[in-house]
């Protein structure tokens, strides 16, 4: 006997034909990954402010490097000897212009990559676009990871777009100081150190990046990211390793907690990996030792937790969380 | 209709099914307790007032907010365990339709076809260019979403809900903003969309809208659903019989005949007004069924009393809906039986 009671069927409903004008992709996990990934990439491309950025990027490589060669040509006016001239302008030239670039790449490049992030993420609350974006099919986590693969792909192009600039104009500008190139360094065993140097520069750009993407998702405003990574890095890290002096400075157990303080910092470990590299990559550099502060275990963990939170913390908040925008 | 061992008869034609659907914000019970059911191929209107909770109700199918209670079923599928695989195939405007200003009308498609899982290249420009005729935006295709007016912009949310050709379409007030012309084009691309078998949900303030499209709707107010069932259904149950007579004390025999016969035979006699047309000459309202008219008047003429005037009036959704809405008190309805008409029928939760 039938019971003429309606429920709802316990297996989906098979799903009906689409418009032969529409072709679907690949369902799976990676491939929607891939997809969304591209379409950031894309976004990213049109908007005007990445236009912006790139272009900062690119004045003020050409214009650091071209300060140099102007700075060398003007001590040349004035008399200095050869061996002065050729230390003087040594970042001009590859080891050192690796240096000098990864050193901006890290400041401005820095700042950069924070505002790119914090807008790709932070623009989707501000502009309410995720109401679109989460009705389309992706998961919440597919969409916040789409980010983070379009923040690795701008890092890896930032970074190697700009390194390689940065090399040549330093390459190209050396020729008006009339001093030869020496290129005795350059060994298979320096290619890989250079590329280790590279990848750690991207490696802390990211983590500064994911920092941005955490904010801008919790705060659900590009200004909350922007504002966030930018007060921490140039003002809490600042201030904690002044706080890591003192404690030098009064001594006893608390004096030896301010002074491990900065040892977990960001950018400290960041600089503990880059000074640890970089006696493979410029050994010439004056000053250049390993560093005392950490090991680079120590920095990758440190970095590795960095990150594990922001990401963790900011997959966790977005799926949690109800969009009410 | 797929049988199961002589106990229920599972039906593939609901599409969508809530049940005990709740969301509460604080001590604000935004929906609450809501049983929904969507048919397949059906036009279903979902009215209520502002703040009554229709926009969370889409929100809570659409996975965008999570239930404080039950659950909603699509496609046979828990929208809390098979979000990805409903969304698929549903085309959706929530609110005001968002789009990333800085992108044109037809990058924004693009982003959004690639967001629904379409492969990318000619295929997908094609189905893009397709969208855009059909809402009339290949003109102003490449300009800036930022430059486009409210109506485009409604357009285009149209578009890129219609763009991967879903099965269940969800509009949250598709016609805001849109002229008079634009409203209508909305309205036949709606009957166009439902002739192809599409199931469409809308929510809308634009009661003659929804009577026009419809086949079914729900009322909710302040988040509970007071009313569901068939527009022609729901509307019979208003409907009444205007008698003009020549005289008022003709006008008076007729009523006291047909209260007399409500109880001797003719049952379908609901109630009998006295009332005034808009010449202000005394009138009839009978709410009885507009195919009885016929009867009516027969009875009359038994009794001698010969109507000038008779016609049927069918009831109006916007009526019912004020009805249900309004407070008793500030109903200025000229027709105070369906207003009493939808006030007793507040009670029933659920119609089929």
């Amino acid at each position: 006997m039938k019971s003429s009671y309606r429920a709802i069927p316990e297996a989906s409903i098979p799903p009906a034909g689409r418009a032969s004008s529409v072709l679907m992709g690949r369902q799976d996990y990676v491939s929607v990954l891939l997809r969304l990934t591209g379409m950031e990439l894309y976004k990213i491309r049109r908007r005007m402010m990445s236009k912006v950025l790139t272009s900062i990027s690119f004045i003020a490589t050409v214009s650091l490097f071209g300060l140099l060669a102007l700075a060398t040509f003007l001590e040349a006016k004035s008399g200095a000897t050869p061996e002065v001239l050729r230390s003087f302008s040594d970042s001009l030239r590859l080891p050192g212009s690796l240096s000098l670039v990864t050193q901006l790449l890290l400041t401005l490049g820095q700042i950069l990559i924070i505002i790119l992030v914090s807008t790709i993420v932070g623009g989707e609350f501000s502009d309410k676009t995720v109401r679109l974006m989460l009705t389309r099919g992706p998961t919440r986590t597919q969409f916040l990871l789409s980010k983070i693969g379009a923040a690795i792909a701008a890092v890896v192009l930032g970074v190697v777009g700009i390194t390689l600039l940065g090399v040549l104009t330093g390459f190209i500008l050396n020729f008006t100081t009339g001093i030869t190139p020496i290129f005795d360094f350059f060994s298979a065993s320096w290619t890989g150190h250079a590329l280790l140097y590279m990848l750690i520069t991207m490696l802390g750009l990211f983590t500064y990046a994911m920092m941005a993407l955490f904010l801008s998702t919790l705060g659900r405003a590009t200004a909350a990211g922007l504002a966030g990574v930018l007060t921490w890095s140039f003002l809490i890290e600042p201030v904690v390793s002044v706080i890591g002096l003192f404690g030098r400075t009064i001594g006893g157990p608390l004096g030896s907690f301010f002074q491990s303080l900065p040892d977990y910092l960001i950018g400290s470990n960041i600089s503990v990996l880059l000074q640890n590299q970089n006696i493979s990559v410029s050994p010439q550099s004056p000053g250049t030792q390993v560093s005392q502060a950490a090991t680079d275990i120590h920095a990758l963990l440190v970095l590795a937790v960095y990150l594990v939170v922001f990401i963790g913390i900011a997959l966790w908040v977005n799926r949690r969380r109800d969009v009410l925008i | 209709m797929v049988e199961y061992e002589d106990t229920f008869t599972y039906d593939y034609n609901i599409i969508i099914s809530t049940s005990r659907l709740t969301k509460a914000f604080g001590k604000l019970v935004a929906v609450n307790d809501l049983h929904l059911q969507v048919m397949r191929g059906d036009v279903f209107g979902f009215l209520g007032p502002n703040g009554s909770g229709k926009t969370t109700t889409i929100r809570l199918l659409l996975g965008l907010i999570r239930p404080t209670a039950g659950r909603a079923i699509i496609f046979g599928m828990d929208n809390a365990y098979q979000l990805p695989a409903i969304l698929q195939r549903i085309g959706a405007i929530v609110e005001t339709p968002v789009f990333y200003p800085y992108l044109s009308g037809k990058d924004n498609l693009h982003a959004v076809a690639a967001a629904s899982g379409m492969v990318s290249g000619s295929t997908s420009n094609r189905r893009v260019e397709e969208v855009l005729e059909i809402v009339e935006l290949g003109s102003q295709a490449k300009d800036a979403f930022r430059n486009y007016s409210l109506g485009m912009k409604q357009r285009l949310g149209i578009g890129a809900a219609l763009l991967a050709d879903p099965e269940l379409v969800l509009l949250d007030e598709p016609t805001n903003g849109l002229d008079p012309a634009g409203q209508f084009e909305i309205r036949q691309l709606i009957q166009r969309l439902s002739t192809l078998g599409k199931t469409i949900f809308i929510s809308s303030h634009f009661l003659h809208e929804i009577q026009q499209v419809c086949n079914r709707v729900a009322i909710l107010q302040k988040g509970n659903l007071i009313k569901q069932g068939a527009v022609n259904e729901l509307l019979q149950q208003g409907e009444q019989i205007i008698i003009r007579l020549n005289t008022f004390n003709e006008t008076e025999q007729a009523r006291t005949l047909l209260q007399q016969s409500s109880e001797r035979g003719y049952p379908w006699i609901a109630h009998v007004h006295m009332d005034s047309n808009k010449q202000n000459v005394p009138v009839l309202r009978v709410e009885a069924p507009r195919t009885r008219s016929a009867e009516l008047n027969a009875l009359l003429a038994q009794n001698h009393l010969f109507a000038a005037e008779i016609h049927p009036l069918e009831g109006s959704l916007e009526e019912l809906f004020l009805g249900l809405t309004t407070p008793p008190a500030s109903i200025s309805s000229p027709r105070p039986g369906m207003a009493a008409l939808a006030r007793d029928a507040s009670g029933a939760q659920f119609e089929q």
